[in-house]
């Protein structure tokens, strides 16, 4: 008689797992993720990641899409685009994931984006460079998406602004990188719409440690306003290096990668004034009540400081990328109305005023981007603070 | 009878390797034919180092040449995969072996940074060209490897073969190259390259050959990498990939081709299994260069022969 209790606990554990089933209601929905939590890139990869788990557990407490969970599995990509291409590869063969939110950075984008197009996996990147969907030499981008601002967005702020404060002759000093560079093309290829001319140029290394013979030699051409191109502490430097020059200086602009905590840090005083495009999270207080962004930005500011991230990763201009790609993902799974990726891609590409924290995305399938000029605010440094600027 | 073990074992590596390529998934073939893409750069520097006893930091350049001249070849000549390989690898080997001549007179240390500046050369010169290589960012390479009763190369199983196939050949001319005469005076170079000069070796002329060698070697396995992975960049071709083809070649010693090829699909299977390290995995790269160079084949407290050469400090 020994069988009846093991049996009784047996059906038992049956009833409770079958009740956990139904809680969750239906299988989940894999999402694969891909970023640089290590190499050079690790400290925009690895909150990319946490912005994403935290995004998911959100979706996943309103219910999930269509009742049915979302599951993140993610790789670290080393920074490194071979090893973004196996490790999409594993998502996608081994584990069977639907889609792909990342990877990190632009060479790892390109890498991932040959095998993603040719296999009709949608991947909504979160990658600075415009090249993954810039099409032409750099392949079509059918099934690519991305959630960053165009450079050319970026570009055609900074130029109105310039244009508002009767600024025409300026002089650029880019980084010698793809950033860098994709920088440098759009500032010279929008200059003649918008009635700037570029009177110098200069390159930069971003790892190195002092610009200043160059700005010094942007400054022999007399501009009204030197604009920085470069991600990551070589913006600081380049301001610092700004400062320290005698005599009268123009106006200081920074490129959209910029506005972090870390670079009011580094620059110290000398960050004073300097004027950068930003995402709105740079300054959600001040934003209008009429801004559609506000509540989403500001809920999102909320979970992250709940989720203890601000401590490790003070917020930036980059930290709602991850976010937006998966609000992206949701407003398309839900318009699909199936997990299926033609159907999926299909959906994401004629979203219309999805709301999130880098901006209000429009998609088309001529920009799957989405984001407009509109989404940018124009940053100014005051106290050791950002601010909007007038 | 050592000799013969040595064959019997790298007859059952390949053999292993080419099974491997039967059974294993797709995407588990892309790793490895990672790792074999890094391996024929190891041998292809054990040309120089191994034999010839210089260190090059060059591989990456004479690698990206390859990846690049056949990626702007192949629009223009489509089908002529076997043309382009012949004609990059011709090229890329008078163009390391002009390199070499030179450098030839360069000292250890100096030698090793004029072949660094080769690669960083070699960078800014894809970076100088960007309406033609897309500068940082690279470019997509669409047109796909022809040949001859195969057609277009696609598919990671044919690309797998490709790799092994360009391995093995590295491997059969490595050996065929160090018993020959040739062989002889590389290594007479390596252990002491006064008495090679004094017993009538022309050093430069026999460097600049196995630096050639090695040279066209990686040209090949850029070509087809550039191929495989469809895409280009000037990163996937710096000082790193040259940097990593020496640490492996260290670890499994210059001069011999079991070793090394072990070393590269050993270790690199074994790092790409530690993700969860981290930032830490750069530590482990530290970790294993500094055993090798203390206990490994050439390393300083090893007892008895290092490798075949007892020349002090050989193995650097």
């Amino acid at each position: 008689m020994k069988l009846l209790p093991a049996l009784t606990l047996a059906a038992l554990l049956c009833l409770l797992a079958s009740a956990f089933a139904a809680q969750t209601a239906g299988e989940p929905i894999l999402i694969g993720g891909l970023f640089a939590e290590s190499g050079p890139a690790a400290f925009i990869g690895t909150p990319t990641r946490l912005v994403a788990e935290m995004t998911i557990a959100d979706i996943n407490a309103k219910g999930g899409v269509s009742g049915r969970p979302l599951k993140l599995i993610s790789y670290d990509t080393e920074s490194d685009p071979n090893i973004a291409q196996r490790m999409a590869r594993q998502l996608i063969e081994a584990d069977k994931v639907l889609a792909i939110v990342g990877p990190s950075t632009t060479g790892e984008g390109l890498a991932v984006k040959k095998y993603t197009e040719e296999n009709h996996i949608p991947a909504i990147m979160t990658v600075g460079g415009d090249p993954v969907i810039a099409g032409g030499k750099f392949g079509p981008f059918a099934w690519t998406f991305k959630t960053p601002q165009r450079t050319s967005t970026a570009v055609e702020k900074i130029y109105a602004y310039l244009a508002a404060q009767k600024i025409t002759k300026i002089a650029v000093l880019t980084a010698k990188d793809a950033f860098g560079q994709d920088g440098l093309e759009q500032l010279k290829a929008l200059a003649p719409a918008s009635g700037v001319t570029i009177a110098a140029e200069e390159s930069l290394d971003p790892s190195g440690t002092d610009f200043s013979a160059q700005m010094f030699k942007l400054l022999e051409a007399k501009p009204q306003a030197v604009v920085v191109w470069t991600i990551g502490p070589a913006g600081a430097v380049a301001a610092k290096n700004f400062a320290e020059l005698p005599g009268a200086k123009p106006l200081l602009v920074q490129c959209h990668g910029q506005p972090s905590p870390k670079y009011l840090e580094l620059a110290g005083a000398a960050a004073e004034g300097t004027l950068m495009p930003g995402t709105k999270l740079m300054a959600a207080g001040q934003l209008p009540d009429s801004d559609p962004q506000k509540p989403v930005v500001l809920r999102f500011i909320a979970m992250y400081d709940e989720r203890g991230l601000e401590k490790q990763f003070p917020l930036n201009t980059h930290s709602g990328y991850a976010f937006d790609a998966l609000t992206l993902l949701r407003a398309g799974l839900e318009k699909a109305g199936k997990p299926d990726r033609d159907a999926l891609r299909g959906a994401l590409e004629s979203l219309t005023g999805v709301v999130g924290v880098s901006g209000v995305f429009n998609l088309t399938p001529e920009d799957h981007n989405g984001l407009s000029v509109d989404s940018l605010v124009m940053l100014k440094v005051e106290h050791g603070r950002f601010t909007l600027a007038q | 009878m050592a000799a013969a073990r040595a064959r019997a074992a790298g007859t059952s590596l390949f053999a292993l390797l080419a099974v491997l390529g039967c059974v294993l998934p797709d995407y588990e073939l892309l790793a490895v034919s990672q790792h074999l893409f890094l391996a024929v750069n190891v041998m292809a520097l054990n040309f120089c180092l191994g034999l010839g006893g210089q260190v090059s930091l060059a591989q990456g350049a004479f690698c990206g040449l390859g990846a690049y001249a056949s990626a702007l070849l192949h629009p223009e000549l489509p089908g002529g995969s076997l043309a382009i390989a012949a004609v990059v690898a011709t090229a890329v080997y008078a163009l390391a072996a002009a390199v070499s001549r030179p450098l030839e007179k360069l000292g250890e240390g100096f030698l090793a940074m004029a072949t660094l500046a080769v690669t960083l050369i070699f960078t800014n010169l894809i970076l100088s060209l960007s309406p033609l290589t897309g500068g940082t960012a690279g470019m997509m390479v669409d047109s796909k490897l022809s040949l001859p009763f195969l057609g277009a190369i696609t598919g990671d199983k044919p690309y797998y073969f490709l790799f092994l196939g360009l391995l093995l050949a590295s491997v059969l001319v490595f050996a065929r190259v160090r018993a020959s005469r040739l062989g002889r005076a590389l290594l007479a170079c390596h252990d002491d390259p006064e008495a090679a000069s004094a017993c009538g070796v022309n050093r430069a002329a026999v460097r600049s050959l196995a630096f050639g060698l090695g040279g066209a070697l990686s040209a090949l396995a850029g070509m087809l990498q550039a191929h495989y992975s469809g895409f280009v960049s000037p990163g996937q071709y710096s000082l790193e990939l040259s940097l990593k083809a020496l640490l492996f070649l260290v670890i499994g010693g210059p001069g011999r081709i079991l070793g090394p090829i072990a070393a590269v699909l050993l270790l690199e299977t074994a790092l790409s299994k530690i993700h969860f390290l981290g930032e830490a995995r750069v530590l482990v790269h530290g970790l294993l260069l500094g055993l090798a160079l203390l206990w490994g084949p050439v390393g300083a407290f090893r007892t008895g022969r290092a490798g075949f050469t007892n020349a002090p400090g050989a193995g650097t």
